[in-house]
């Protein structure tokens, strides 16, 4: 190889800088590290780069862990609550202060729907406070969409969402995003229109054609999407 | 399982768990189609067939690390606890099903992460989620430009801890996931990519900007830590 095809050839510095998180962690080449040394060598401002680089990894390693609480019992009362609905007081505050006006009375509704064999968005007063969780694994939807209901109690979606095994959250605005199959999610719109209509209610939007969507449920107007 | 395990797992519950362990029958940490097995593997297989016990000290096990790395994406006490308890209801419900071609760990990690970064976008979409509104008391503080204080200004190693933890919330979500997932966890480059589903080359590219981007916020203050 000639003097020109070396220089034409031999990493840049930038170059070489880039690799410096990989040359620390030693996941280099043997041909990388070769040139990442060199460079080391030769160039004072470039280790002086590497070295607040390590300084910094150091001081990451030394972050404690944030300590946490002991989820034991209560993952173990999430599985044996049906549909991973759980009846109880929520263990943080923040978010169940700015739910819980919509969530009374769910409990009550739902043991009615379940003594008429069915399910019935219902908004009775009034139950204990109630936690909605996810109740299956729902990380990548394929497409979402926006439904705006009016006249039916979103914090009963939630429920009956819930209760057919989707995934439900609640903003603390109130609104419920239910994530799962598309077409348990389209029997649970049918479900909502159908009580909606029967009370003057309304549910407006098309659901998504595909397999696994997100449906934010709002009672605004003019949803923020 | 044998008594070396037991011994090498600490867990709150102490008694009852250690307890569990002994009573499996001998399959120590070794190797099993060439890959290492851990105790968290072996919890993994054990409670896939409905050991509830075994469940129970997974958990124990693997909680104090998911609820951080949920806490550290999400930047909330109660958000992170809720999905703490979601990533453990999805793993017992996905374990019969999870083949073991990764680590339980970065399994785990895997839904902790992309549920985090889904929970993310739900709040921001609805307005419910402020960066500044953060759970650590001093993370305004700890958001100040220390860069340009001089260098003669030593800070405690405790203070930069704490001023780095601010920066660290205010890196993009991405890259904060790398650098918790590579140097909090302490994850291979190989893990990362599992549990990210990134090119290799994408998580070295980010997570070197990302550590750039800390070293040149903490600026001089390095230089004091520097032998």
């Amino acid at each position: 190889m000639t003097r020109l095809e070396l220089i034409m050839t031999r990493m840049n510095k930038a170059e070489a800088s880039e690799l410096l998180s990989a040359h620390i962690d030693g996941d280099l080449t043997a041909a990388e590290q070769a040139e990442v040394d060199g460079w080391l060598a030769e160039d004072s401002e470039l280790a002086k780069e590497r070295s607040r680089l390590v300084a910094t990894i150091a001081l990451l390693q030394q972050l404690p862990p944030p300590p946490g609480p002991d989820v034991v019992a209560a993952v173990r009362q999430r599985l044996s609550s049906p549909a991973g609905v759980v009846v109880a007081p929520k263990a943080t505050p923040t978010r169940l202060s700015m739910w819980m006006p919509r969530l009374q009375g769910v409990a009550a509704g739902l043991a009615m729907a379940a003594g008429i064999g069915g399910i019935a968005l219902i908004s009775t007063q009034h139950a204990g406070p109630v936690q909605v969780t996810s109740a299956g694994v729902a990380d990548d939807m394929q497409a979402r969409t926006t439904l705006v209901v009016v006249g039916v109690d979103l914090a009963s979606i939630a429920h009956v969402a819930a209760a057919m095994n989707l995934s439900v959250e609640i903003a603390p605005s109130g609104e419920v995003a239910v994530r799962g199959a598309q077409r348990t999610i389209a029997q649970l719109v049918l479900q909502v229109k159908a009580d909606a209509a029967g009370r003057g209610a309304s549910v407006a939007g098309v659901l998504p054609q595909a397999d696994r969507i997100e449906v934010i449920f709002t009672d605004h107007a003019q949803p923020a999407d | 399982m044998g008594t070396s395990h037991a011994e090498a797992v600490s867990l709150p519950h102490g008694a009852s768990v250690l307890k569990t362990l002994h009573v499996f029958p001998a399959r120590p940490n070794g190797m099993v189609d060439g890959a290492a097995v851990g105790v968290e593997d072996t919890l993994a297989g054990r409670a896939a067939h409905g050991d509830m016990g075994a469940f129970d000290a997974l958990v124990t096990l693997l909680q104090g690390r998911v609820f951080g790395l949920a806490m550290r994406l999400l930047n909330d006490r109660g958000e992170a606890e809720d999905l703490a308890q979601e990533v453990f209801v999805a793993m017992y419900h996905h374990l019969p099903t999870f083949r073991g071609e990764s680590k339980v760990t970065t399994w785990v990690f895997t839904i902790t992460r992309n549920r985090a970064l889904n929970r993310l976008k739900f709040l921001r979409r609805r307005g419910a989620y402020n960066a500044t509104d953060l759970d650590a008391p001093h993370a305004a503080a700890a958001m100040e430009d220390h860069s340009q204080r001089p260098a003669h200004d030593q800070v405690q190693v405790a203070d930069l801890r704490q001023v780095l933890e601010g920066h660290l919330r205010a890196l993009p979500d991405e890259q904060r996931t790398l650098v918790v997932l590579r140097d909090l966890e302490e994850l291979s480059y190989e893990e990362i990519a599992e549990a990210t589903g990134l090119p290799m080359g994408t998580i070295k590219s980010r997570l070197h900007r990302a550590r750039t981007v800390l070293a040149q916020q903490l600026g001089p203050q390095l230089e004091t830590l520097q032998p």
